[in-house]
């Protein structure tokens, strides 16, 4: 019977003391789970996550506190702002997004939450399954995936979006202007979208130069759309121009 | 931050004294050196996990203080600059309500002059008096979290995450630069997690470490 890896991150202050709490009152706690302890839902960031799933879990959970209830008052706003990033990523790359979910919630059922999220992940079958693709056998085409998405999220630009995003939208800017939420959103999603491209045209041209048409031909997307990601990232000297094969422009991407 | 390792705690009362010794300013005709010694000092060894283990106690500076809440006078309150919950001596009148809604049972009572007790981190020195007289180490002074400041570029992100105030941007020789202030710092990791330049880093519930118990949840669980 196929049994999902399921990697469990649990917050100091409600979670834990939750499962504290099913101890103390000797309730069934199943042997087989165990919880990464951190000290705030905010602590856990798309690093750790991706490198749990890089080393072969089928899903990550994260468990916090209820939303403004926050021992440390920002650490959860800050946790949702990068998981909804994170789930948008895992859409963007063929993934299903619920392999990844942030349960903030102040609640003392954790083991009932735990096994829900289990019996979904069970459902979705070994991670890679909803592309076809074999875990054992396609490891290293899954794990490129992942590489992409960190590339997405641990540049510099989107973590500061990330980061900044609760602080424009609830308090306001150095100018004293609030920023509408949904406006931020949408600005925030294109610009994902567009690191995304930019993150596999980089992971493509690490080793070998290559010109646009190949790239459009392997990522299958519009040549337009590749071109113009291009000259922003010359414009940030993140890839510059190889050579010319037959007038063709080849670039490759800068370490 | 002041941190306890309560396994190696054995419960020999020094950091009582030596707090007591630190707070006293004149011994009072009429009473004894006990009684003394049980009136002036700010924190307690206490008894815990179920009445079998000794561990010191201390007032923690909450973010809600109830027992701010809870006093009458005002003479409870937050020092604007440092962000320690302080008494004031002229306004106390010893009604001991903040003694019932501290939570942690860490405010003392002083029967002789009739006023409560609370610890005031020795007045930002360090290391305070009951670190300086722990014998086991059990009471250490540590740095939780330490800029980078050859990294940091000094953008201000930490600064409007942490409502502690506990990082800031200051002026250093290397120009603005972010600055932990570690009495007030509690360690959450939040500025840590969303640096952009990874410039912060944690003594704490380290990325490594969180990386290692991954590894080895990924093993049991593939069992």
């Amino acid at each position: 019977m196929y049994r999902p890896k399921i990697v469990p991150f649990v917050c100091d202050w409600c979670s834990l003391q939750s499962a504290d709490f099913i101890g103390l009152t000797r309730l069934f706690f199943p042997k087989k789970v165990s919880f990464i302890r951190v000290p705030c839902s905010g602590r856990v960031n798309p690093e750790i996550v991706l490198f749990s799933f890089k080393n072969g879990a089928d899903g990550v959970i994260v468990m916090g506190c209820e939303k403004g209830s926050c021992n440390y008052r920002t650490g959860n706003f800050q946790a949702e702002r990068w998981s909804d990033a994170l789930r948008m990523t895992l859409e963007l790359s063929g993934l299903n997004k619920d392999r990844f979910k942030l349960h903030l919630e102040m609640d003392t059922e954790i083991i009932s939450v735990y096994e829900k999220f289990y019996d979904e992940i069970s459902n979705l079958g070994p991670i890679g399954n909803e592309l076809g693709l074999d875990k054992e056998k396609d490891w290293e085409k899954i794990k490129n995936k992942f590489e992409i998405i960190e590339l997405t999220l641990l540049d510099n630009d989107i973590k500061w979006l990330i980061g900044r995003e609760w602080t424009l939208v609830t308090i306001e800017n150095v100018y004293g202007e609030k920023f509408d939420e949904e406006k931020f959103k949408m600005i925030a999603k294109e610009r994902i979208r567009q690191q995304f491209i930019a993150s596999e045209i980089m992971f493509l041209t690490r080793e070998k130069p290559m010109s646009i048409a190949e790239l459009s031909k392997i990522l299958n997307r519009n040549p337009k759309e590749i071109f113009d990601v291009l000259t922003e990232m010359q414009r940030k000297e993140r890839i510059t121009l190889y050579d010319f094969v037959d007038r063709i422009p080849r670039y490759i991407s800068v370490r | 931050m002041i941190l306890a390792e309560i396994d190696k705690c054995v419960g020999c009362r020094s950091c009582e004294v030596a707090c007591a010794e630190k707070h006293l300013k004149e011994l009072k005709e009429g009473y004894t050196i006990e009684e003394i010694l049980l009136n002036t000092r700010q924190m307690h060894v206490g008894i815990a996990m179920g009445g079998t283990k000794p561990m010191p106690i201390q007032c923690r500076h909450c973010e809600d203080p109830t027992c701010l809440f809870a006093c009458i006078t005002g003479a409870m309150h937050r020092d604007p600059k440092t962000g320690m919950v302080l008494v004031d001596y002229e306004k106390c009148v010893g009604c001991w309500t903040c003694l019932k809604m501290c939570s942690f049972g860490t405010i003392m009572v002083d029967t002789i002059n009739h006023r409560i007790l609370k610890c005031d981190k020795c007045f930002m020195e360090r290391p305070p008096a009951c670190v300086q007289a722990c014998p086991n180490n059990v009471l250490i002074v540590e740095e939780v979290e330490v800029v980078d400041h050859e990294k940091c570029i000094g953008c201000g992100l930490c600064e409007s995450l942490c409502l502690r105030n506990a990082i800031k941007l200051q002026d250093t020789e290397k120009g603005k630069r972010a600055v932990v202030d570690q009495n007030l710092c509690k360690g959450c990791g939040i500025c840590a997690s969303s640096c952009p330049q990874d410039a912060i880093k944690m003594r704490y519930f380290t990325d490594q470490k969180a990386q290692e118990t991954i590894l080895k949840l990924l093993e049991v669980a593939n069992v």
